[in-house]
């Protein structure tokens, strides 16, 4: 257990000194103020930069879509008004440039000046009053922006934010990509389509070939000042093998999620770097407890001792995953170490008698097609008929996959994926364990449970939140109905030579900085 | 003959509707709906209940399926549930990718089939024909995707000769080309082959070779063009095929194309684009296969005579 | 609709003898073919060998347990195919498997043979609206691309092994409809149907003595090859994740699952890759040659 936290600080550690070392990041700002046209000194930097990611740029719906490399795009194209730092850590002012609590109920936030839209408009608080109030009605951005009750503008440059219940997380859900501020003019003049283009990023939308790739501009007259790259161009290459083989022939130079088995390619070739960044994402084994033989503990329990950690990073992710025994991810604030539950077969086998199983029973166990899904799925059916559970195997397409294990469904056992610890604590369990949260599949309902997240909550001195997220934490991973497996690493394969990565937000990268000098 | 090709037309608006129906059902019956993979992780039961009863999702099928006819009547294939896009322009902005794929994949195909297919008329029921027929049937027993990723691993990766993906450039379609065009090959051996045995017996053959002229001449002049109706006909037809069903190697090679854009959408539960593709494209291969029939309503008077009596 | 008349003189009694002599026709010329010879062989060594493997592998023991100790090793002794990322032999495995690819295939074709050849039969020996009908509706089913047919219909019905079989199946159906409608339109006017007619058999008397057992050549041959393309289109689907579920082990299956591991474990794709090749190949050989065999137009 110690282990696996020096691992993942380790880690952490490592690619903090790369993306420090490559230096591109904070600079930026300051040496493009100097402009581009200073003297013969000035670094070239190569016109285009392709980037493949794992999945395809579905969208340009900023409100609606819940794609991540949308997401990603959509922090070249438009900006938030706060961001998070995920080099240091902490909240920095983007188009706002400061925020204040006036009370538990209301935010007041200042907003930057001379920021323009791509159509050359001026940003002003209109269009964070429009922004937030018709995010309140979209699909995604909806959960994000929910517990805002309505803006004030107060001038041009400052505004209010009514807030209907006190909410801690609420500058951490400013800083979703769903969040990002759309030009109010742009909706009142032009089609809903061509609105979602003008943003006030670094980046303008240029060509979207559906399904081929997305081309994006430098914008000339970004606030922080043009970026390097001229043009950033995001490919959609679905097959991971096919991906790292063009990284390998030059033909892009950012490769997301290459193969795990393939990774020590990157590693050996010296004109490319590999990044490896534990990532948000908690895999586990979910437990439907609503249903028999599941609502025994001593069952969930034998199915917890059962499971060998060690055989899932070897062959789900090749040894590049950190093991992990705690539903709350390490990277919060509020994590706490713990236990959990250590692979012990013979525990196990005891559990399952003393709850009337000594010979075991059939269940299903669901899973998406993705690869990493699958192999888990697989392992764990292997794991499973060693303790006399006999598992088959279901792997679904995400719709149907979704469907089956949504709260309140039918459903066994499932593997699944939660990085929700990303906009906050609360959010992170509540979500999950509270009595009818929304993603609670488990049908999870525990009275102690929920007292105390409503009692974090309101919370406000943080030693004592420590103390009570700690022991919540601790106790719900003992009801053993989220088996966590590991935390994921978001593995990346960079030219050398490429400076200005940062680490990414939970899932969704930040690539506004990156650049490759030449010569 | 201009009527058989008017009647040919309205023969296809009851398939194409036809078509729309059971595309419509097959993708609805699927579990799951677009809202369960557009909602976000955060989003409660209400929330995506409520983007349900706005996207109409919750009305019988009957209506929902009434209500898209209803647009498709007018033209209007409508919009992606997933990206508000319409589905007309995304259909025609990757239909070009698949038109280029599918005829330099059918040029392969002759390429490597023709040769093979005279080789083994030619040869009849000896080993030259067993050869030629393992060759030709070579690609059509390999699954595709394995096919591609090998040319890949050896052509781009090993040897740098090409690009490992893409649609621009004349070198990046090279191999993905060759893999649907080995797979398509058999088929049009078969046709050459059996088509050449035909010909090669006929007594004007005979004459040619008796009046001296050289054997080559013979087969490549005189039997081959005679054996060709079906083979342009067998041609055709593989066309269309194509037209839809390149999904692996469009998938291995990241090639743009419309099978990868159903899969998707199929995927993604995107009703909208799956069937409104799916239309499309039957639209485009039965034109297709009703142009390859006029050619040869042209080209062989017997059918010409039937049609315009 | 041209008729071929090549034995004008035949009546329904002398049917029975005339067939024999037909099928020892096919036979002689269906021996002469060297590729159909070579896929017979190849194909009883492939079968045989799986059959083999049904007996001396424990499905539980040696298929689906894994072994972390002895994860992706190299063939050897041991091994002869390597072992996968669970450690599971693959040579064990690709004997075993043959079974599903097999099933998958020839499944597969009995449900669109079935289908497909009664509705083309039946198109063909009643004509008019009926035929209309069933045309009309294979015109439907024909025009939608099979391979994404096959997709959503594997999308609609969840994953199994009876799913895969079935909808590789269905898109197939078109085929067999198109191909045996055909070839009763050649026998029906043939004379002895006629005096089969003429001397009051019935209907369906007619159907199971005269027009199905001599409109059986063409479909004999598609239901071969459709046997070889099954396989193949399984494996498609198995490579987007919609094949038969794990830890069955299907060719298919196993091939798209050693993708991931294609560059240093090479092994892993190569085998179930030529088991599939070899074992497709030869089917397609049989399937020529029995066209080539049938074929009445190709009679010396």
């Amino acid at each position: 257990m110690n282990k696996t936290k020096k691992n993942i600080a380790l880690l952490l550690l490592v690619c903090l000194v790369m993306t420090v070392l490559s230096g591109c990041g904070q600079s930026t700002s300051k040496q493009s103020e100097a402009g581009p046209s200073e003297g013969p000194e000035e670094t070239a930097y190569q016109k285009t930069i392709t980037i493949a990611p794992a999945l395809d740029f579905v969208s340009m719906e900023t409100q609606v879509t819940t794609s991540g490399t949308s997401k990603t795009v959509f922090l070249l194209v438009f900006n938030t008004l706060i961001e998070q730092d995920t080099e240091r850590g902490g909240l920095v002012p983007s188009l706002a440039e400061s925020w204040a609590a006036i009370s538990d109920t209301i935010w007041e936030l200042k907003l930057r000046r001379g920021v323009k839209f791509h159509d050359g408009a001026d940003f002003t608080a209109e269009d964070v009053k429009f922004t937030i109030e018709r995010g309140k009605e979209q699909g995604a951005s909806k959960a994000k922006l929910e517990s805002i009750e309505r803006v004030e503008i107060v001038d041009d440059y400052t505004v209010h934010l009514i807030m209907s219940k006190p909410d801690a997380d609420i500058l951490y859900k400013l800083t979703d990509p769903n969040c990002v501020i759309l030009s109010k003019n742009a909706f009142e003049t032009l089609s809903e389509e061509e609105a979602y283009k003008i943003g006030t990023g670094p980046f303008t939308y240029n060509v979207w070939e559906q399904g081929d790739y997305l081309s994006l501009l430098r914008f000339d007259d970004y606030w922080e000042g043009p970026p390097k790259t001229e043009e950033i161009v995001i490919r959609n290459i679905p097959e991971a093998a096919s991906r790292l083989i063009a990284l390998q022939t030059g033909e892009i130079d950012i490769c997301i999620s290459p193969p795990q088995v393939d990774l020590h390619y990157i590693a050996e070739d010296p004109n490319l770097k590999l990044l490896q960044i534990p990532g948000a994402n908690n895999r586990y084994i979910g437990i439907n407890s609503a249903k028999a033989p599941f609502n025994d503990i001593r069952v969930r329990q034998a199915i917890a001792y059962g499971m060998n950690r060690k055989a899932f990073i070897e062959a789900v992710y090749e040894g590049n995953a950190a093991e992990h025994n705690n539903v709350m991810h390490p990277g919060n604030l509020f994590y706490k170490e713990i236990e959990g539950y250590q692979y012990d077969k013979e525990k196990a086998l005891e559990l399952l008698a003393e709850a009337g199983y000594p010979n075991g029973f059939s269940a299903t166990i669901y899973s998406s097609s993705g690869t990493i899904q699958k192999t888990v799925a697989t392992v764990m059916q292997a794991q499973m008929a060693e303790i006399g559970i006999k598992l088959d195997v279901q792997s679904l397409e995400t719709a149907t996959f979704n469907a089956t294990v949504a709260p309140g469904s039918d459903y066994d056992m499932c593997v699944n994926g939660w990085g929700g610890y990303v906009v906050g604590p609360d959010n992170a369990l509540r979500n999950m364990f509270y009595t009818g949260g929304n993603n609670n599949n488990f049908g999870f309902s525990d009275e102690y449970v929920d007292r105390i997240l409503d009692e974090a909550v309101t919370t406000s001195d943080i030693e004592t939140r420590k103390k009570l997220y700690g022991d919540v934490q601790e106790y719900i991973t003992m009801q053993a109905v989220f088996l966590p497996i590991a935390i994921e690493m978001i593995d990346v394969g960079i030219k050398a030579k490429l400076e200005g990565f940062v680490p990414p937000q939970g899932s969704i990268h930040k690539f506004k900085n990156v650049c490759i000098p030449i010569n | 003959m201009i009527r058989y090709v008017i009647g040919r037309l309205l023969m296809l608006i009851p398939v194409l509707i036809a078509v729309s129906l059971v595309v419509y059902f097959i993708v609805d019956l699927a579990p799951g709906d677009v809202v369960d993979v557009i909602a976000p992780d955060d989003a409660s039961p209400e929330d995506k209940e409520l983007l349900r009863e706005m996207m109409g999702l919750n009305d019988p099928f009957i209506v929902r399926y009434f209500r898209y006819m209803q647009g498709l009547l007018r033209g209007d294939l409508g919009k992606s549930y997933v990206n508000n896009r319409d589905v007309f322009e995304v259909y025609f902005s990757r239909l070009p990718n698949t038109l280029i794929l599918a005829m330099a994949g059918i040029f392969v195909a002759v390429v490597i089939a023709v040769p093979l297919g005279v080789i083994g008329a030619i040869h009849r029921a000896s080993w030259k024909d067993a050869i030629s027929m393992i060759f030709g049937l070579l690609g059509l027993s390999m699954p595709n995707f394995w096919l591609g990723l090998l040319l890949i691993i050896v052509f781009s990766l090993k040897l740098g000769l090409f690009p490992s993906y893409g649609s621009e450039g004349w070198s990046s379609i090279v191999l993905p080309a060759i893999t649907i065009g080995t797979g398509q090959a058999a088929l049009i051996m078969r046709t050459t082959r059996s088509s050449m045995l035909e010909v090669i017996r006929q007594d004007y053959l005979r004459t040619a070779r008796a009046k001296g002229v050289p054997e080559r001449t013979v087969i490549y002049k005189h039997a081959l063009r005679n054996a060709l109706i079906p083979i342009v006909t067998v041609m055709g037809t593989q066309l269309g095929v194509s037209l839809g069903g390149a999904v692996f190697t469009e998938t291995v090679f990241a090639w743009p194309g419309v099978g990868r854009l159903v899969v998707d959408a199929i995927n993604s539960r995107d009703i909208p684009m799956v069937t409104g593709c799916l239309i499309l494209t039957t639209m485009l291969a039965s034109f297709l296969i009703l142009l390859v029939d006029i050619a040869y309503a042209f080209i062989d008077p017997r059918i010409k005579a039937r049609y315009t009596k | 609709m041209p008729v071929i008349q090549n034995e004008p003189n035949k009546i329904a009694a002398t049917k029975r003898y005339k067939k024999r002599s037909m099928s020892a026709e096919v036979w002689r010329n269906f021996k002469k073919s060297k590729g159909a010879m070579l896929g017979i062989i190849i194909l009883s060594i492939v079968l045989s060998a799986c059959i083999v493997g049904e007996f001396i592998y424990d499905y539980n023991e040696d298929i689906v347990k894994q072994n972390f100790e002895e994860r992706l090793q190299k063939p050897s002794w041991m091994h002869p195919f390597g072992t996968d990322q669970y450690g599971r032999d693959i040579f064990a495995r690709i004997l075993y498997g043959g079974r599903y690819s097999f099933s998958v295939g020839v499944v597969a074709m009995i449900i669109s043979f079935l289908i497909g050849s009664t509705l083309g039969i039946v198109a063909g020996y009643y004509g008019g609206v009926i035929e209309n009908i069933i045309m009309r509706i294979t015109d439907v089913f024909a025009s939608i691309p099979s391979v994404l047919l096959a997709i959503a219909i594997t999308a609609a019905f969840g994953q199994s092994l009876l799913v895969l079989m079935f909808a590789v199946g269905l898109v197939a159906v078109p085929a067999f409809c198109r191909v045996a409608r055909a070839a009763v339109l050649t026998v029906v006017g043939q004379e002895y149907v006629e005096a089969a007619h003429a001397a009051g058999a019935k209907n369906w008397q007619i159907l199971t003595r005269h027009i199905v057992p001599n409109s059986m050549a063409p479909i004999i041959v598609l239901c071969t090859l459709r046997v070889a393309q099954s396989i193949i289109t399984a494996s498609g689907l198995s490579f987007l994740g919609l094949g038969v579920p794990t830890p069955s082990p299907e060719w298919g299956g196993m091939l798209s699952d050693g993708r991931g591991y294609i560059r240093d474990y090479s092994y892993m794709t190569m085998f179930p890759g030529l088991a599939i090749v070899i074992t497709v190949l030869a089917i397609n050989l049989i399937g020529d040659g029995l066209r080539d065999a049938m074929d009445p137009k190709l009679k010396r």
